[in-house]
């Protein structure tokens, strides 16, 4: 059962990155919409196998993406509005492992390069919409940097599931040390996230007495509407008969009326 | 067509032994099969005569299908949900219906084609009745509310071809108006501030839901909603890709829903419970089944290369292409960005029924006995299956010169892509897990 489940996460996360680069090589804007779809999922998948709370926040990091993402469209000539796209990304990226890193810290790697796949999506599409070549600078990057830090050790992780398999492919110099950058430049950002993030947990040791006390309220909304939804219902049923019931009067009436006057 | 043959042949095959099981005997078969065959009778209806004979015969057998429960059991639920739908789902569409045929004239309803009759609908009375007595049969705001009592009670096979296959007749009716002459801005107005209410309103409710089988039909409310605000933006901009997007979503979520829909009835059997907070162990006892529901939900969720990953692509291409034209799209780009985002929060509390970490072995054990009720997961698998299924007959059709779907020409290279990653990695893994059977075998020698 887990062996399949990580098969899932291993297809999807080897969808997302192929079928992008797919798009960003030949420029196919389809096949981008193709990747980013398929980075949705991974993050819908992850929380799948977790919980609730983490389920809440991907939702809502899937809302901005999917805004984000589709309203682009309408901004292809106004690179500022490009460049504050590309910030909200990486903060909700930022917020979004914080929370899971404090809960599931085995995992930190496997999400790390969850976050730098969809990263690496949205900023394929940002090439192929703009045609920028500091965003290409960026996409390449970003490419090298997934694959030498996190995709590769991955890889090699989930396959070792199956049998005994090792590789060692390392980067050597300068140019290691170039592409460490904007990795490091994600860490230290989703690190101080993290940080902030765990503590307000600390601080407030109330925290999740008041996160299940408004899950309570919703489920309290949520019947108090369904009550309602029966009441008007019964009312319609009541209105109906009356309806009804006046119909068959008139008729009644007008037959009546009929054979007096006759 | 294409949809119906998809979901009911699997619904089929499950039904006879889910009845067996649950009744002790075949009679669900029966109905369940004249229901299926009628509604595929309203589907490919040439004239307005057919669908409506049709659409009424299938209405009166989706009442028995409700109160089944009441016939064989005598369950006063049943009963009271199977008037409740005969209210607010059969009078008011019947009604519409009845309009449309008295405007229509008995002469050419007989004689012309439903797609060509000269039919005027801009009477903005007229209108509102025949797009209100669609809204009630697909379930949308304002006589939504049949929808949960009727598709939680009814058998599960019959809840699966009702919130798969028969709230669609309402989304057809709406495609049908299209073809008349109707009031663009009225009727525009009209399906799209009810179907928003009822996009966030049913995704919303379906998140809160503690029974699995009020869950699945509140998320039906919520889709079928989203499916008229697509055929709505049709209306207002005639662009075929808005109809291909709504055609393409109906089928994902029709496939999907019955998939569900026939998991709930497993549980149902398995469990003798459909509350969240008392299941969460069904993994454990059939992880096969377990396996079927997430890959459905990630269909749903727009896994490449499933029937849902194409309507998703479709559904946001279509709305992000006119963004610039109205504000009207982005109202509905974000509408459709909070139903997906809502669906991972819905969908996440239901596989709560299949994985929770808080259940103890103990309970388990109890429940593993069920031998012929555990049988039924292979057919549920084999509903979760038939997206993909659906998708290679798409692509053929589209290969064989179908002019239509456009958009699906140019997505067929990641379809490719994805299905080939699938296959790969799939036969490599069996290839791993064969070689380390034998290696188990060998050593067991």
């Amino acid at each position: 059962m887990r062996s399949i489940m990580k098969f899932i996460q291993l297809f999807l996360l080897l969808s997302t990155i192929t079928i992008t680069t797919y798009g960003a090589i030949f420029h196919d804007i389809v096949a981008i919409e193709g990747g980013f779809k398929a980075a949705i999922v991974l993050l819908a998948y992850n929380a799948v196998t977790q919980s609730i709370r983490v389920a809440t926040v991907t939702a809502l990091s899937v809302l901005v993406l999917l805004i984000l993402f589709y309203s682009t469209h309408l901004y292809l000539d106004i690179i500022e509005h490009m460049a504050a796209y590309s910030v909200m990304c990486l903060l909700i990226f930022a917020l979004y492992n914080p929370w899971k890193q404090n809960r599931y810290r085995r995992r930190i790697k496997a999400i790390n390069f969850e976050a730098v796949a969809l990263l690496y999506v949205v900023i394929s599409s940002a090439w192929v919409t703009i045609e920028e070549r500091v965003i290409w600078v960026i996409t390449l990057a970003t490419v090298v940097a997934v694959f030498h830090k996190v995709l590769l050790p991955r890889t090699i992780k989930i396959l070792g599931i199956f049998g005994p398999l090792s590789l060692s492919i390392k980067f050597e110099g300068l140019f290691k040390e170039a592409l460490n950058i904007p990795v490091r430049v994600y860490s230290s950002a989703s690190l101080k996230f993290s940080r902030a993030i765990k503590c307000f947990c600390d601080m407030s040791k109330e925290f999740l007495e008041i996160e299940n006390d408004i899950v309570k309220r919703f489920h309290m909304i949520s019947l108090a509407i369904e009550r309602f939804q029966y009441i008007v219902e019964n009312t319609f049923v009541l209105l109906l008969f009356l309806a009804s019931m006046f119909v068959l009067i008139a008729i009644l009436a007008y037959t009546f009326t009929l054979i007096i006057v006759e | 067509m294409l949809t119906c043959i998809a979901t009911g042949v699997t619904v089929a095959a499950y039904t006879s032994k889910y009845s067996i099981l649950k009744y002790g005997s075949a009679s669900l078969v029966l109905l369940s099969d004249l229901f299926l065959i009628s509604m595929i009778l309203v589907f490919i209806s040439q004239y307005l005569i057919e669908l409506v004979t049709f659409w009424l015969l299938t209405e009166l057998i989706g009442f028995f299908l409700i109160a089944y429960d009441y016939v064989v059991k005598g369950d006063t639920a049943a009963l009271y949900a199977a008037v409740k739908y005969l209210l607010f789902s059969m009078i008011p569409t019947d009604i519409a219906l009845f309009i449309i045929l008295a405007l229509t004239g008995f002469e050419e309803a007989f004689a012309i084609p439903i797609k060509e009759l000269t039919l005027n609908l801009s009477n903005p009375v007229v209108l509102a009745i025949a797009i209100v007595g669609f809204f009630s049969k697909a379930a949308i705001f304002p006589l939504h509310f049949w929808l949960p009592d009727a598709h939680s009670i009814a058998p599960a096979p019959a809840s699966a071809l009702l919130s798969g296959l028969m709230v669609k007749m309402g989304i057809y009716g709406f495609y049908l108006l299209s073809f008349y002459s109707i009031d663009k801005s009225l009727a525009v107005s009209l399906m799209l501030f009810s179907s928003f209410l009822t996009v966030v309103y049913g995704a919303l409710q379906a998140s809160l839901q503690h029974d699995i089988k009020r869950l699945l039909a509140y998320s039906t409310t919520s889709n079928t909603a989203l499916i008229t605000s697509t055929l709505a933006l049709y209306i207002l901009s005639t662009d075929r890709v808005f109809v291909e997007a709504a055609i393409l979503y109906t089928v994902a979520h029709a496939l999907y829903k019955a998939t569900m829909f026939l998991d709930s009835g497993f549980i149902e059997l398995i469990a003798h419970e459909r509350d969240i907070r008392k299941l969460g162990f069904i993994s454990r006892i059939s992880p096969i089944e377990t396996m079927a529901v997430i890959t459905t939900v990630l269909t749903i969720l727009g896994m490449p290369p499933s029937t849902g990953f194409i309507a998703k692509v479709f559904l946001f291409t279509a709305i992000s292409k006119y963004l610039d034209k109205s504000w009207i799209y982005l109202a509905t780009l974000t509408t459709a960005s909070i139903k997906v985002a809502l669906s991972i929060v819905y969908n996440v509390v239901y596989l709560r029924s299949h994985y929770s970490e808080n259940i103890k072995l103990d309970d388990v054990e109890a429940f593993r006995s069920g031998g012929e009720t555990l049988s039924l997961q292979y057919y549920v698998f084999t509903s979760s299956l038939s997206t993909y299924v659906v998708v290679v007959a798409l692509l053929l059709i589209k290969h064989m010169g179908y002019p239509g779907l456009e958009l699906l020409k140019k997505m067929s290279t990641p379809l490719l892509i994805s299905a080939a990653l699938l296959t790969v990695l799939s036969v490599t893994i069996y290839v791993m897990i064969r070689s380390s059977n034998r290696g188990l075998h060998k050593n067991e020698v």
